[in-house]
């Protein structure tokens, strides 16, 4: 089971409103290397991983990214919080409200509804902990590309905490393919 | 520039097989304060990669 902390992992803090950026940084909500497909992959991979390292490792990697998910939520929300649908229509943001409204919903910076396509989850553990560590690298690097496009040092300040996040989660994952050379040697010699 | 690097010893090559891929094994050398772990995103100095916009595009 889950327990809940109504606070934030990490502050969301906007110093203005900007509808544009919200519909760009909306693809780490809900977009290929989001935070919501890295949460349910390491959740779904959890189940099959011969080793107890790296199902807690999955577990924990998992539950962070719901709590990233929750932060990157906050933010698009505060982007367009209150902002009248007339000054919405002439933004990047209309799609979003002709459908949604102001509501978050978790979908790429095109407007692609989010998808389990853009996740696998291998029973052979190698190839999993492998895909782990891809997303971990193109979820850096998009918060790369959302970073140079941002101007405002409040959003930076918070997509920088969550890119330095993938960085450590990259080396966790790594120790993790680690112990499992160790395990499959092992394996292969008494079992 | 090359000095700032961070390379990790005692990283065992001789186990290194053909079409693997391999991540050194962290070390513990030294930490952060709590306060400045929880800002930064990590406990440790050798982690704490951060995004410096340039032509290569990465840390």
């Amino acid at each position: 089971m889950w327990e809940y902390k109504k606070i934030l992992e990490y502050p969301a803090n906007v110093r203005r409103q900007d509808p544009d950026y919200a519909s760009l940084v909306v693809t780490q909500f809900g977009g290929p290397d989001g935070e919501l497909a890295a949460s349910l992959r390491y959740i779904s991979q959890m189940y099959t991983m011969p080793i107890p390292e790296g199902k807690a490792t999955l577990n924990n990697i998992g539950t962070e990214e719901l709590a990233h998910f929750e932060i990157i939520g906050t933010l698009v929300y505060k982007l367009v919080e209150g902002i009248p649908a007339d000054v919405l229509k002439n933004t990047r943001f209309a799609p979003h409200y002709a459908q949604h409204g102001r509501a978050n919903y978790p979908a790429d910076a095109f407007g692609n509804a989010w998808t389990a396509s853009y996740i696998q989850s291998h029973e052979d553990p190698v190839a999993s902990i492998q895909e782990d560590l891809a997303a971990e690298q193109k979820a850096r690097a998009t918060y790369e590309y959302l970073i140079d496009m941002s101007d405002d040092p409040a959003i930076i300040d918070t997509l920088s905490f969550l890119r330095e996040r993938e960085v450590v989660h990259f080396q966790r994952f790594g120790e993790v393919l680690d112990l499992l050379y160790d395990y499959m040697d092992d394996y292969e010699e008494w079992g | 520039m090359e000095e700032e690097k961070q390379y990790v010893s005692g990283f065992e090559m001789d186990r290194v097989r053909l079409a693997h891929a391999y991540i050194p094994y962290q070390q513990y050398t030294d930490h952060y304060t709590p306060a400045r772990a929880l800002k930064q995103g990590t406990l440790y100095p050798e982690l704490y990669m951060p995004y410096q916009p340039g032509p290569r595009g990465y840390y």
